[in-house]
C-alpha cells in the first residue's frame, strides 16, 4: 500500500526529460531547498474522513483550476479532479503532513497527464531541453503587453505546451512558491525556474503576435 | 554581473525567489543596463497580464457535491498502520487511555492504604478529616442541635452501642451545639459538635479497649487534628481553629 501511495505522491513523468533533470547552472544560484521535506515528517494526520475533508476540500478550487488549464475543457477537468480526489482518498494514509495543497495538486497533475497521454498525446511537447536559456528576446513594446485583454492572454496561455502552461498556472494563478511547484511537478527547482522563464518568454511573443493580428483586423 | 548572467534570473527576481546576495547583484546590474531593465519590465508585464487577465476557474458545484459524497461514503482504506510516533493515533484513543488511568488511580486510592497500611491511624486520619469536611459542607453538622448535654447524651441512646461522654465547655469558650452519628473506622461513632468563635469543631468519640494515650497533634489539608485515648474512649478532634485552641479543648476533654 505504502509503495503504491508513494508512487502517486511522486507523479510519473509522462514525457521525455532529456537532460532536464540535471540542475542547470543558474540552479546553483537558487536557494537550496529540500523537495518533499514533508516526507520526513512521519506524522500521519488523516485519521478519518472529517480530517480528509478539512485538509483537502479547501484546495478543490485550486485543483480544478490546474486541471481546467491543463485540459482546456470543463468536462475533462471535472473527470480528472474527481478521479484525483478518489485517489487522494484511497492513499490519504500515506499523506505524512506537510504541504497538503502540493500533495493534492501533485495527484491532480499526475491524473491530468495520464488523461492527456491516453487521449491527447499530440499535445505534449517534444523533448524539452531544460538547460536551454529562454528564447532570445525580440524587443517587445511593454505597452502592447499591458494592453492585452483577457481573451488574448488566455489564448496565449492555451497555446503553450502543457509543461510550460502548468508553470505559469501554478506560479501566477495558484501563487505557489518555486519549491512547491517543484513538489507538484517532481522537478528540480532549477528546472522549474528555467521552464517558467521560457513559458513567460513564449507568452510574451504570443501576446505580441496576437495583438499584431488583432490590430490588423 | 554581465547581461548573460543576469538574463536567466529575471523571472526568479520578479517572483522574489532569488537569494538576497544574488538579488542585490542583479538589481545593481539592472540599474546600469537599460536593455536588461527593459526586458525585466516586459517579463513583469507578462506576469501581471497572466495574474490579472487569465482568470481562475472555480470548481463547479456538482463536482464539489460528487466529491463530498465520495468522501462521506469512503472508509479511507489503505491507511498506513499507526506508528509509535503517530501522535494523532494516540490522540484518537485518548478516551480509553484516560479511562484506564482514572480506574488505576481510583483503585490505588481505594486499596493502597489497605495493602500498605502506614502508621496505624494514617488512613483513619484522612477518614476523620473527610468526615469533618463533609459535615460542614452539606449543612449536616448536627442531627440533634442542643447546647444541653442532657439533651445530646440521651439522643445517642439507641443509635450507638455505647454512651459517649458529653460535656459542654461554654465557660471555657467551646460551646456544645449538638451531636450526630457518623461512620468511621468501620463503625458508628459519636460526633460531638462544638463551636469556638467562627470555628466548628468535630469531636469523634468511640470506645476502644486500649490504654490511654496523651494528645498527639497533627495537621492535614490545613485542618488541625488531635488524637488521644482516655477512659477506654478514642477521641479525634478535627477543626480549622488554631493548634493552641485545639490543645486547650483536648485538655478539657482529656480531663
Amino acid at each position: 500500500m505504502n509503495r503504491t501511495g508513494n508512487k502517486i505522491a511522486r507523479p510519473v513523468v509522462h514525457y521525455p526529460m532529456g537532460t532536464g533533470a540535471n540542475r542547470s547552472s543558474q540552479a546553483a544560484r537558487m536557494r537550496s531547498a529540500r523537495v518533499w521535506s514533508a516526507r520526513d515528517n512521519h506524522v500521519a494526520i488523516i485519521g478519518n474522513r472529517v480530517d480528509f475533508e478539512r485538509v483537502f476540500m479547501p484546495h478543490l478550487d485550486g485543483a480544478y483550476n490546474l486541471a481546467r488549464w491543463l485540459l482546456r475543457n470543463d468536462a475533462d477537468a471535472e473527470d480528472v479532479v474527481q478521479e484525483a480526489y478518489l485517489r487522494a482518498l484511497r492513499f490519504a494514509g500515506n499523506y505524512r503532513g506537510g504541504d497538503a495543497r502540493a500533495w493534492l495538486l501533485a495527484i491532480v497533475r499526475n491524473a491530468a497527464y495520464t488523461w492527456i497521454s491516453r487521449n491527447r498525446r499530440d499535445q505534449l511537447a517534444p523533448a524539452l531541453d531544460d538547460d536551454r536559456a529562454p528564447e532570445a528576446a525580440h524587443p517587445v513594446d511593454v505597452e502592447v503587453i499591458r494592453r492585452a485583454d483577457a481573451a488574448m492572454v488566455r489564448a496565449a496561455i492555451e497555446e503553450l505546451p502543457a509543461e510550460f502552461r502548468e508553470m505559469v498556472v501554478l506560479r501566477d494563478l495558484e501563487e505557489l512558491s518555486y519549491k512547491e511547484i517543484a513538489m507538484v511537478s517532481d522537478l528540480p527547482i532549477g528546472t522549474v525556474m528555467s521552464r517558467l522563464a521560457r513559458a513567460r518568454a513564449r507568452l510574451r511573443a504570443a501576446i505580441q503576435k496576437l495583438s499584431a493580428a488583432g490590430g490588423s483586423r | 554581473m554581465i547581461c548573460q548572467e543576469a538574463r536567466p534570473l529575471f523571472d526568479a527576481h520578479l517572483d522574489r525567489e532569488l537569494d538576497p546576495a544574488t538579488d542585490r547583484e542583479l538589481v545593481r546590474h539592472l540599474d546600469e543596463c537599460e536593455g536588461c531593465a527593459r526586458e525585466r519590465d516586459e517579463i513583469a508585464a507578462v506576469k501581471s497580464a497572466v495574474s490579472s487577465q487569465a482568470g481562475h476557474f472555480s470548481a463547479p458545484a456538482p463536482l464539489r457535491r460528487k466529491i463530498e459524497t465520495a468522501i462521506a461514503n469512503s472508509r479511507l482504506a489503505g491507511r498506513a498502520p499507526a506508528q509509535p510516533s503517530d501522535r494523532r493515533a494516540v490522540l484518537s484513543r485518548w478516551p480509553a487511555v484516560a479511562l484506564t488511568t482514572a480506574i488505576a488511580a481510583l483503585l490505588a486510592v481505594l486499596f493502597l492504604p489497605r495493602i500498605f497500611p502506614g502508621p496505624e491511624s494514617d488512613f483513619l486520619l484522612r477518614e476523620v478529616v473527610a468526615a469533618h469536611i463533609r459535615s460542614t459542607q452539606v449543612d449536616h453538622l448536627t442531627d440533634v442541635a442542643s447546647s444541653d448535654r442532657h439533651t445530646v447524651k440521651p439522643w445517642f441512646e439507641g443509635k450507638l452501642d455505647f454512651s459517649p461522654p458529653v460535656a459542654d465547655f461554654q465557660q471555657q469558650g467551646f460551646k456544645l451545639i449538638g451531636g450526630r452519628v457518623d461512620y468511621l473506622d468501620n463503625r458508628a461513632v459519636a460526633a460531638l459538635v462544638y463551636q469556638h468563635g467562627p470555628h466548628f469543631i468535630n469531636v469523634f468519640v468511640w470506645p476502644m479497649n486500649r490504654p490511654d494515650s496523651s494528645p498527639a497533634m497533627t495537621t492535614l489539608n490545613g485542618y488541625n487534628i488531635d488524637h488521644f485515648r482516655h477512659a477506654r474512649m478514642n477521641y479525634w478532634i478535627v477543626t480549622d481553629m488554631s493548634a493552641n485552641e485545639v490543645e486547650q479543648l483536648a485538655g478539657l476533654l482529656d480531663g
